[in-house]
């Protein structure tokens, strides 16, 4: 093992929660602290270990604490974040060109809205899907579509009986995603869903 | 932020804590129409966590 980066708070970023994404022969990735104003960054790095802080989240219209990883469509890469400055919560959905220009595709956290999104997005036939820990009209969670366009929809807000805070990304097989909630279900231990969108 | 009413949902599997796990925190992977995932905690003993299996057809049949 080889360390090939080490990073500094400012401008790299700080707490590398979500995996990297090879894009364009460079890995990509976000921290979830760190940049510039302390909400988090997207980073490029080269297998040699050269380093770019492509964007700094400003905790705006543009969010802070991305947790999740990115996902490379048609030469872009999008993305969540999962928080507002001075919040929990809300978050919002982005894409970003491969030098780091960033256009805010969603904003959550309207009411009955999805909100914050704890995991990376899943692309299938089109469209975008992910889950938020929070939000849906009952507060547990939801499950959302995102067009490229930024035509956002909840597909499904958890009760407590089908399950509660899912917070890892969904997967797609043959047209129905699957994925897992913390919490929720009886007794309470968790659940496995599927979504049909 | 509509919401889309002809969506199809169902909660193919609640965790019992015992034998089969709980609280799993990370996602599922697809391998060859298999799902496989993990629980954090519960299991036998409680002591850590399991592997699962999922086969997604019209009765899911978990193997913990």
């Amino acid at each position: 093992m080889q360390r090939i980066r080490r990073f500094q708070n400012n401008p790299d970023g700080a707490t590398l929660v979500a995996g990297l994404i090879r894009f364009k022969g460079a890995l990509y990735g976000t921290t979830e602290n760190g940049g510039t104003d302390g909400y988090g960054t997207v980073f490029k790095v080269t297998s040699s270990g050269r380093e770019s802080a492509l964007y700094s989240f400003t905790g705006g219209s543009d969010g802070a604490y991305p947790l999740g990883s990115l996902v490379a469509v048609k030469g872009e890469l999008y993305g969540t974040t999962s928080s507002n400055a001075g919040s929990r919560g809300a978050g919002s959905v982005f894409k970003m060109t491969p030098s780091g220009s960033i256009t805010v595709l969603h904003q959550f956290g309207a009411s009955g809205d999805a909100s914050d999104p704890q995991a990376g997005l899943t692309y299938a036939r089109g469209t975008f899907y992910g889950t938020t820990a929070e939000g849906g009209i009952n507060g547990l969670g939801a499950v959302f579509a995102i067009e490229a366009s930024g035509a956002e929809s909840v597909l499904h807000s958890f009760t407590e009986a089908d399950g509660e805070q899912p917070k890892d990304v969904v997967v797609d097989v043959n047209g129905t995603l699957y994925g897992t909630t913390q919490g929720g279900g009886n007794p309470s231990q968790g659940t496995v869903f599927a979504v049909t969108p | 932020m509509p919401v889309r009413n002809s969506v199809s949902f169902a909660s193919i599997y609640s965790f019992q804590g015992a034998p089969d796990g709980s609280i799993p925190e990370a996602g599922l992977i697809d391998v060859n129409g298999t799902l496989y995932g993990t629980t954090s905690t519960g299991g036998t003993g409680c002591s850590g966590s399991g592997v699962s299996k999922i086969t997604p057809t019209a009765q899911p049949s978990w193997r913990a």
